[in-house]
């Protein structure tokens, strides 16, 4: 019975991640500058009241990049279960290529 | 102790849960959105989770027949119900299509940049606010 309970212990406190969205808009030739950013949040018993930790996404992307274009930009949005019913983080993340202006 | 069991039940039941089902960005024109105006909109409809309108009527209902009834109709409906969705059904399927005329609005200079749409979920018990909420930067 031990041995059950630590099995089912074990498997529980692998975390496992789903995809639930991803996007991207059109790719640029030149791709030798990427950038990144993400916005998360780390949700109990799955309380989470609203989705703000995804709006300075794109003001992190821009502040990268601040005299250019971002193109190519590929967008996710995934769950992260750490323990199920109990704590799961919530991870929006974009990366793209930082372009010149013509 | 009962009383703050039932207050907390009451506000978890009150306060809606968030679910954010599709996010999106756009290309981003850095100087627009550094230097350019935040703008959102969001756009809403009522949507209704017909597993937990059964259950509550199940609840109003002591005889069995009433529940086989009751489940019946449920099964048939479901049937309708079938294939990739988010969040729960809605009896208005326009309810997106006033975006673009919302975009033109907030930023009459046509200058957007840093879009990014989001598709969510205010979660209440039975219904729920299906949101289709759009951010960007105008550049002025």
């Amino acid at each position: 019975m031990k041995k059950l309970i630590l099995v089912a212990l074990t498997l529980a406190s692998i975390s496992c991640t789903h995809l639930q969205s991803v996007s991207t808009s059109s790719v640029p030739a030149a791709r030798s500058k990427p950038v990144a950013a993400e916005g998360s949040r780390f949700m109990f018993m799955f309380f989470n009241f609203d989705n703000k930790y995804v709006d300075n996404v794109v003001m992190d992307l821009a502040r990268q990049c601040p005299n250019g274009r971002i193109e190519g930009i590929l967008t996710k949005y995934e769950t992260v279960t750490y323990f199920p019913l109990i704590a799961y983080r919530l991870q929006a993340s974009a990366q793209g290529y930082c372009v010149a202006k013509n | 102790m009962k009383n703050l069991i039932y207050i907390i039940a009451i506000s978890t039941l009150v306060s809606g849960c968030a679910f954010l089902h599709q996010y999106q960005l756009g290309s981003i024109d850095s100087e627009t959105v550094i230097k350019g105006q935040r703008f959102e909109i969001l756009v809403s409809e009522t949507g209704v989770n017909l597993q937990e309108t059964a259950d509550t009527a199940k609840l109003f209902t002591q005889n069995r027949e009433s529940h086989k009834q009751v489940q019946q109709v449920q099964d048939v409906i479901s049937l309708f119900q079938m294939g990739p969705r988010t969040g729960n059904m809605v009896f208005n399927e326009k309810y997106a299509d006033s975006i673009m005329r919302a975009i033109q609005l907030k930023c009459p200079s046509g200058r957007i940049s840093g879009m990014s749409s989001i598709r969510e979920t205010a979660k209440y018990p039975v219904v729920s606010g299906e949101i289709v909420r759009i951010t960007g930067y105008c550049g002025g």
